[in-house]
């Protein structure tokens, strides 16, 4: 089910064309979530997509080398954590638990040079700790159902 | 008459699809159709929240830019749609922790069929 | 069982066709779904967070304890898949039969 493929057509279309697409529509759909259509857990959907669709053309061994299950289960758990501490942080600021409002993210404005109030900040933060969770376990899940199929 | 269907159409098809999940779950003797019954099933739960959040002549929840004093009679309602983007994702991991325990019941008992699981369970 | 099974969802379709008169129709703008809390977010969204997509706003800001479930719901999922299928048969060679537990945690479980 996951061998690799020899066909240099496949490769090339997959591995040049659609898949660095597919990554960076995904990040396009990440950081244009509170302004279109997206958020964490489309991106997540549609880069742990485009992962799968390059793990099923260069086989499971090749793409097991580029990110293994320990890489991906730091990254869940990193986003996971990240959501934790956003909610943390704003009581130690003196505010309840997830209230985005207290944030201490004025300077970001400054730096990055546009007016987003701390909510809409948070909530980016929020989001991309929700992606790198979502990411993380849909490959993880596709990882280990296939190699376990596969050696039947 | 076409007014009445095209009121009531997303509530039939809703009917439909739970009364197919559940005889997949049912009938089937496959544990594999019977998961896939329950994703009909939970199919049918999304498009009956979806469609109750549609209002007529109203737009996608996005706020544009330059419209301030947005009424809320101009988008659709925001609320089934946050609820059932999570429940796609979490079905989508119910999924996978089910498909994961098929894969392990077939390597313990070599065997996805319900009868003869029942069976070798009772021995 | 089959024909028990239709016999019995056939009438549950009839009575949800049925009952579904008394439901609002299709795109009612006065069904009581769409009355209550919806005018509520959108004044918040545009009063306080000031994004455009209503959906982002409510999902990560409104109800941010719920998000915050669903995604340790959905890494508890990952957790779960990885180890109900880490913990196989051991072959005779004494290797697991998954051979995706090359490096970090896994590998180290593995060796236990």
């Amino acid at each position: 089910m996951t061998e690799q493929h020899d066909s240099i057509i496949l490769n090339f279309v997959v591995r040049v064309l659609l898949v660095p697409f597919i990554f960076v529509f995904g990040l396009y759909v990440l950081v244009h979530g509170e302004a279109s259509p997206g958020g964490g857990f489309q991106a997540g959907a549609i880069v742990a997509a485009g992962l799968v669709l390059a793990r099923l053309t260069a086989g499971a061994e090749h793409g097991e080398s580029r990110l293994s299950t320990g890489v991906l289960v730091w990254l869940a758990s990193a986003g996971i954590t990240i959501y934790l501490v956003t909610g943390i942080v704003p009581m130690l600021m003196g505010a309840s638990y997830l209230d985005y409002g207290v944030l201490p993210l004025e300077w970001f404005n400054a730096v990055a040079g546009h007016e987003r109030t701390n909510r809409a900040m948070g909530i980016f933060i929020v989001e991309a700790g929700i992606f790198m969770g979502v990411f993380s376990v849909l490959v993880i899940m596709y990882d280990h159902l296939t190699q376990r199929l596969s050696d039947d | 008459m076409i007014d009445e269907i095209a009121a009531r159409f997303p509530y039939w098809a809703t009917a439909v699809l739970i009364v197919i999940g559940l005889y997949g779950m049912i009938a089937k003797r496959s544990l594999v159709k019977k998961l896939i019954g329950m994703n009909i099933l939970q199919s049918a739960i999304i498009l009956f929240f979806v469609a109750g959040s549609l209002r007529e002549g109203a737009s996608v929840p996005i706020l544009f830019e330059g419209a301030p004093g947005a009424r809320a009679e101009d988008f659709v309602n925001p609320l089934p749609h946050v609820l059932m983007l999570t429940a796609i994702v979490v079905g989508v991991a119910i999924t996978g922790v089910a498909l994961a325990f098929l894969v392990r019941l077939r390597e313990e008992f070599g065997t996805l069929d319900e009868e003869s699981l029942l069976e070798q369970v009772r021995r | 069982m089959r024909w028990l099974t239709a016999v019995l969802l056939i009438p549950l379709a009839a009575l949800l066709i049925y009952v579904s008169g008394d439901l609002p129709d299709r795109g009612d703008p006065d069904a009581p779904a769409n009355l209550h809390i919806s005018p509520e977010l959108v004044a918040l969204t545009e009063r306080d967070i000031k994004i455009p997509n209503l959906v982002s706003a409510v999902l990560a800001d409104v109800r941010g304890y719920d998000t915050l479930g669903e995604t340790l719901v959905i890494f508890t999922a990952g957790l779960a898949v990885l180890l109900v299928l880490m913990r196989g048969p051991r072959r005779a060679d004494g290797t697991r039969p998954s051979a995706n537990t090359r490096s970090g945690p896994s590998a180290r479980s593995r060796d236990r």
